[in-house]
């Protein structure tokens, strides 16, 4: 068994995500389930149906769960979720990120939640050979 | 160990298809698998590392692979690369 993916992202930006990663892939070895917040929300609401896609993902060896920006709605419902199961929650996602985690699909929770944040780093860098004054 | 100087001559490049391309090739080989662009050496079986060349068109590499099946693997690389990973231009 794996563990499931769930992305709660600002707007669509974790469908689009895991989209690009899927064709880029061309395969999507995970469950994935992902959760849009709108501008103008419940968050009580939204906690309720992230938390039944998170036990749809949920094959018995816990949820990854990816959210944008720790600290924003989206990070809050994400942080909402960590006592409702086995849920490991990271935050920044990034393509380089879900692309590191979709090719490590048979590692433990514990160990992808270490590859998810590697992955959203690595991607991360300051891209000029020498930094502007 | 083998080693073998390419081009890459798609328009696009090393972009992220065509990474993910190399990627899913390089992985059928038993063999450790490296590509190298000046001074920065990468797994070839990562796409994550791949992306790290920004290897445009024209931009040289070496394709580096250490194994049992070594050869197979330059073979089949060299021909994915030369075929411009299957795309137009």
């Amino acid at each position: 068994m794996n563990a499931g993916l769930l992305i709660i992202t600002h707007k669509h930006q974790g469908r689009m995500l895991v989209e690009t990663a899927t064709t880029l892939l061309g395969v999507c070895p995970l469950a994935v389930e992902t959760v849009s917040v709108p501008d103008e929300c419940e968050p009580g609401e939204l906690v309720k149906a992230a938390d039944e896609k998170r036990q749809a993902v949920d094959s018995g060896d816990g949820v990854l769960v990816l959210t944008d920006m720790y600290g924003a709605t989206p990070g809050n419902i994400a942080n909402a979720l960590k006592d409702k199961g086995i849920v490991s929650v990271v935050s920044g996602v990034n393509l380089p990120m879900l692309i590191r985690i979709l090719n490590y699909p048979n590692l433990s929770l514990r160990e992808l939640s270490k590859k998810a944040v590697s992955g959203g780093r690595d991607g991360v860098m300051l891209c000029n050979q020498s930094t502007p004054d | 160990m083998l080693e073998k100087k390419i081009t890459i001559i798609n328009k696009l490049g090393l972009h992220a298809r065509a990474a993910a391309k190399l990627v899913t090739c390089a992985t059928a080989f038993d063999s450790d698998i490296w590509l190298r662009r000046d001074s920065k050496k990468v797994n070839g079986k990562s796409i994550l590392g791949v992306m790290m060349l920004a290897a445009g068109k024209d931009a040289r590499l070496t394709l580096i692979a250490d194994g049992d099946d070594e050869d197979e693997a330059i073979r089949q690389l060299t021909a994915l690369i030369l075929a411009r990973f299957d795309e137009e231009e």
